[in-house]
């Protein structure tokens, strides 16, 4: 059976806009005269609960839908590769400091994901490391994290 | 109207110092090559150089992010007609006709025209904002908490009736949005808002670290999947200069595409965009032989063109004169105006009429240097496309670490950047379009307080927001557009060929 994607997208936005309307139904809600903090996000995601339901129940199976026969999310490596890459350099952006981070993380999306040879990889990685740190922290004075580097 | 040409020479006086034409130029170089590259738009372009604008004067700052605003724009369509890849979005609708142009051999005139008529739309654009924003901002002193809010919800309506695809698809993008704007410390009681005890979610989900993710890592996550086969069409500089027959051929749909860009400008949401296909359209319609739109018609590249350039002169009017940004990229810079304590808005061009008339004087000389830079230097922007993406998108993704990391010092926030690189990845799979969420992230905030603050005047009346003539019109023309959307999607239904 093929996959109806709107319908899927607009379950995802269901289920998020139920857990807004119990999550800020804990919160005062306050009176109409003096509007809590939970008055708002409620309204909101009620509001959201009902567009996505109509969306659910709305939704019909597209032409693309009908027609696909590869799955849905495609390929997913590369992108599974870009985020793990992109959440590392994240992780060690403060603690490392970001010139050596940026080169790393260059140096890693270069070799892992755009499969240059090892040695151009690393040429472009600490190439563009250092350009990045010349440009925008030299030149353009941004603030960065040093890192071990001080 | 006096007033208004007093205004616009001593924003000449300003936007004529040499730092300032050196930050002008700088916007408009750097928007050129945002708008060529495919996967960097506008709004990329501005959060990259919003840090650097911290040690600026205010004026220099909002000259520089406006001139890379347009600059994208002029930018985005030699893409377009070169390789039938839009740079940008709004340019989308350029390849039908630029690109069947470059294919016989036409691709200088295509590439001129439309230099031209950007140039022509972007002028006449920047002429209706000296005139109507004053106004527009007179007009707005007389505002209260209930017609804010009014406008706001209004902006909101606009965004799902005109915004591309699903109306539902679109809602749900605004009304997700203006709740993850209400996520942070409550403003008036202090109240943490599902922060998890993250503290650095108190002061709200940033709108920057949002953006980048959503348009920038998402965006590179959605492109690996795609496989783009390029060929890029090289034009000879003798052959820049379009003939006699289409010269004629163009004033008529520049002339008709700067007034319609302006107006459409003015509306909220991906102006730009529909400007563009909404004169395309409207050339369509006029044409004697709308059967030859597609082949390579100059009409087709000419009305457009102008359009998505005179909109940005048009966008720039709401967030002005009356603080609400109507695109992702006005909203990033009415952040590096607040970033410099200038708070957009009716008062702007009492307070701090420099900025005001600074930057529209600005954009007069901004719209000359780029029919400089896009005529004889195009052949050297077409050079940057021969960078293979696979070089290119490491490099971005760097960029969008130092573009968010540099605004708050926060590794939180690069967190908050992967992580809606990843849902703007899955929204796009399931064809959401992500700029509704964008917009109505950063009106959020500002639309509860005005709902909070007019209730707590009422007294608890919901009638102070159909209590002033201003807010009636505002909240039916609302009501109005609320039904057409309700009213659309249930006729489509009815049709068993189309859906949502």
């Amino acid at each position: 059976m093929n996959m109806n994607t709107d319908r899927v997208g607009f379950g995802t936005i269901f289920v998020l806009a139920l857990y807004g309307v119990v999550s800020s139904s804990l919160m005062p809600m306050g009176r109409l005269q003096e509007p809590g903090p939970g008055f708002f996000p409620l309204a909101l995601s009620a509001i959201l609960l009902i567009l996505s339901g109509l969306g659910i129940v709305s939704a019909r199976p597209s032409a693309q839908d009908l027609a696909r026969s590869e799955p849905f999310w495609g390929d997913m490596k590369t992108p599974v590769k870009i985020v793990l890459a992109t959440g590392l350099a994240v992780l060690a952006f403060e603690p490392v400091g970001f010139l050596i981070t940026s080169s790393c993380f260059l140096v890693s999306l270069f070799l892992w994901v755009s499969r240059y040879p090892w040695w151009k990889a690393v040429v472009f990685g600490i190439a563009g490391g250092f350009s990045g740190w010349f440009c925008f922290v030299k030149l353009l004075g941004v603030p960065m994290p040093g890192g071990f580097l001080g | 109207m006096i007033d208004a040409f007093i205004g616009m020479g001593q924003g000449f006086l300003i936007a004529m110092t040499p730092q300032n034409l050196y930050y002008c130029f700088i916007g408009c170089l750097f928007g050129t090559i945002v708008g060529v590259l495919p996967g960097i738009g506008p709004l990329a372009g501005i959060s990259l150089l919003l840090p650097a604008t911290f040690g600026m004067q205010p004026v220099s700052a909002l000259i520089m992010l406006a001139g890379i605003y347009y600059g994208a724009m002029y930018g985005g369509s030699t893409t377009s007609i070169l390789m039938n890849i839009p740079g940008e979005a709004a340019s989308v609708v350029t390849c039908i006709d630029g690109y069947q142009m470059a294919r016989k051999g036409r691709a200088g005139a295509a590439l001129f025209i439309s230099a031209w008529g950007s140039f022509i739309g972007g002028n006449l654009s920047v002429l209706g904002i000296a005139l109507l924003a004053p106004a527009l901002a007179d007009f707005a002193v007389k505002f209260g908490p209930a017609e804010m809010f009014a406008i706001m919800i209004l902006a909101m309506m606009l965004v799902g009736y005109v915004g591309s695809g699903s109306v539902l698809k679109t809602m749900c993008m605004v009304v997700l949005g203006l709740f993850l704007g209400t996520i942070g410390m409550d403003i008036m009681t202090g109240y943490l808002r599902m922060t998890y005890g993250v503290k650095e979610l108190a002061d709200g989900i940033g709108f920057i670290p949002v953006a980048m993710g959503l348009f920038g890592i998402g965006e590179i996550l959605s492109s690996t999947q795609d496989t783009l086969v390029r060929e890029v069409l090289k034009p000879k500089l003798r052959e820049l200069l379009p003939n006699r027959e289409e010269l004629r051929r163009s004033w008529g749909p520049i002339g008709r595409g700067s007034i319609l860009g302006f107006f459409i400008g003015l509306l909220p949401g991906a102006a730009h965009i529909i400007a563009g296909f909404a004169s395309y359209a409207l050339e369509k319609k006029l044409a004697v032989r709308p059967e030859e739109f597609g082949t390579g018609r100059i009409e087709g590249v000419a009305g457009p063109e102008t359009a998505n350039n005179a909109a940005t002169g048009g966008a720039m009017i709401p967030f002005l004169s009356l603080g609400i940004p109507s695109g992702p990229a006005t909203a990033v810079m009415m952040i590096a105006l607040l970033i410099h304590g200038i708070k957009p808005g009716p008062l702007l061009i009492q307070e701090n009429p420099e900025v005001f008339w600074g930057v529209i004087a600005s954009m007069y000389i901004g719209n000359v240097v780029l029919l400089i830079l896009n005529l004889p230097l195009v052949g050297i922007f077409v050079n940057l496309l021969r960078i293979p993406f696979r070089l290119l998108f490491p490099i971005i993704l760097t960029i969008c670490l130092i573009g968010v990391y540099s605004v708050n010092a926060s590794p939180a926030e690069l967190w908050i950047m992967l992580i809606s690189g990843i849902v703007g990845f899955v929204l796009r799979r399931f064809q959401f379009d992500v700029a509704p969420l964008i917009l109505a992230l950063i009106i959020g905030p500002m639309m509860e307080l005005a709902f909070r603050q007019s209730l707590m005047m009422s007294g608890g009346s919901f009638k102070v927001f159909v209590g002033s003539p201003i807010s009636v019109t505002l909240i039916s023309v609302s009501a109005l557009l609320l039904m057409g959307s309700v009213v659309r999607p249930l006729l489509a239904a009815r049709s068993p060929k189309t859906h949502l």
